[in-house]
């Protein structure tokens, strides 16, 4: 256990793999469309660089105290980052805002086997829209296996807000839970100029509760990253360690 | 001596107007601090009716606000009051594009625009009369009769309905009243004891003068 999590460290230094739900916009108001397009993929964030992603096994929308099925309306497409040579899977879908309210999308994928962690890894994603100035909903927990639920509003963000959250596996809060903290980097502008510039670690306290001041406008994506209870057969057939990561987007906007 | 305490008096008078209006001020902010912030007006429309509703971020419902419907070229057809639920509903008088306007109280104002082509339901609904009204004269006949039935209705309940919203608004206004009734008697306190301060004054004067004289 404390080997696995050493080398989890030294992996997500060098390059954290982190789920993403990114929704076209993060708050609707009555002139904007109210179709919003959601991009599901699997990244390293701040390299920009995409992983193969196979059709997630869940994708749904949190909404007025509702949980709601949204797979059906996945389209795959195929997207690479900057110096990537070739391009990979990432899925869409497209959801109608109906009703003023805060809408928490989330997504399960199917588990990805990591080579390099010798263990599986299955990113709970989650991200919020606002919709129409009803604001709420935002801090609802929807019930996934690991989930990181927003104790700040998730949108509305100014450069240098802190983000605080509660890391929750199986809706209770993880005492010292490591959230690492990535920026998406999409057009590969940023670059770090050492490893623990890619990702930042922070730790949760004692009630799982962390906080992290945004220092730049964008997406950023927070994981908290968990061993489950349970194990999976790996492909040599012996039971391999699962990494379940609750993840949350959130975005910044520059004070103007 | 007493020109200049009727001035004096006709000053601090003045001032503890100025008061009561500040502290009446407070107390219609006050009132609205619980509402500090946005009102937001939402509409939709189903089966050719047009739903609105009415909230503040929190989720609380805006109660007895007036809805204004305005047409593209600002005139306005219709208006109503929302009910306990932030809700007032309307048939869509023509399929223009419709700007409705929230006013609730305090001064919150917002609107909401139904574009024509967020209306398809309704434009189809008008497509279905246009049609139907090609037909038989006789299906015409009994469409007007409906109409008239919903006119009746609507008017009939928009009466009856009318009592209630007054008993809102009282509802409302008495709210207000009682934080004004409290600086009001502060203000009898404060200019009572203006008028004892100078009664007593005087008096002591007059003694004195009484003194000196004997």
């Amino acid at each position: 256990m404390a080997l696995n999590c050493v080398v989890l460290g030294w992996i997500g230094q060098a390059s954290a793999h982190f789920g993403v739900i990114i929704p076209s916009d993060d708050i609707i108001s009555q002139e904007d469309s109210k179709t919003i397009t959601l991009q599901v993929k699997f990244i390293h964030p701040m390299e920009g660089h995409y992983m193969e992603m196979e059709k997630p096994k869940k994708l749904g929308v949190r909404a007025g105290g509702k949980n709601m099925d949204l797979l059906l309306t996945f389209k795959e497409k195929k997207g690479r980052g900057p110096h990537q040579t070739k391009d990979f899977t990432y899925w869409q879908a497209t959801y109608k805002i109906k009703r003023p309210g805060d809408y928490t999308f989330y997504v399960e994928p199917k588990p990805y086997w990591e080579p390099a962690e010798d263990s599986y890894i299955i990113h709970y994603t989650k991200v919020c829209v606002h919709a129409l100035g009803l604001e709420e909903g935002w801090d609802d927990e929807v019930g996934l296996e690991t989930e990181i639920v927003p104790l700040t509003r998730p949108y509305g963000l100014w450069t240098a807000n802190v983000f605080t959250g509660i890391v929750k596996v199986k809706g209770k809060p993880v005492p010292y839970a490591q959230v690492e903290v990535e920026f998406y980097n999409k057009d590969g502008k940023i670059k770090p100029p050492a490893d623990p510039y890619v990702t930042q670690v922070i730790k949760a306290d004692g009630n799982g509760v962390f906080s992290y001041a945004i220092p730049k406008a964008g997406w950023w994506g927070f994981a908290a990253l968990n061993e489950a209870p349970w194990t999976m057969k790996g492909p040599d057939g012996k039971d391999k360690s699962v990494e379940i990561g609750a993840v949350y987007w959130v975005r910044a906007i520059d004070m103007k | 001596m007493t020109k200049d305490n009727v001035a004096k008096a006709a000053f601090s008078h003045y001032r503890a107007l100025i008061s009561f209006v500040f502290f009446a001020f407070l107390a219609v902010m006050t009132g609205s601090a619980s509402f500090a912030h946005k009102v937001h007006i939402f509409a939709y429309t189903e089966g050719g009716t047009v739903y609105t509703e009415s909230y503040f971020p929190d989720g609380t419902k805006v109660e007895g606000g007036v809805v204004e419907v305005y047409d593209s070229e600002g005139t306005k057809l219709l208006e109503g009051k929302t009910d306990e639920n932030g809700e007032f509903n309307f048939e869509p008088p023509n399929k223009d594009h419709l700007k409705i306007v929230l006013v609730a109280s305090m001064g919150h104002k917002n609107s909401y625009t139904l574009s024509a082509d967020e209306l398809p339901a309704i434009i189809a609904a008008k497509k279905v009369q246009e049609l139907e009204a090609k037909e038989p004269k006789v299906k015409e006949v009994s469409e007007v009769h409906l109409d008239q039935i919903k006119r009746i209705i609507d008017t009939s309940l928009d009466e009856k309905l009318k009592p209630i919203m007054r008993e809102l608004t009282k509802v409302q206004q008495h709210e207000v009243s009682v934080t004004e009734v409290i600086g009001g008697i502060g203000y009898i306190f404060g200019i009572t004891g203006i008028i004892l301060y100078f009664v007593s004054k005087k008096r002591g004067a007059e003694k004195k003068n009484a003194s000196t004289r004997d």
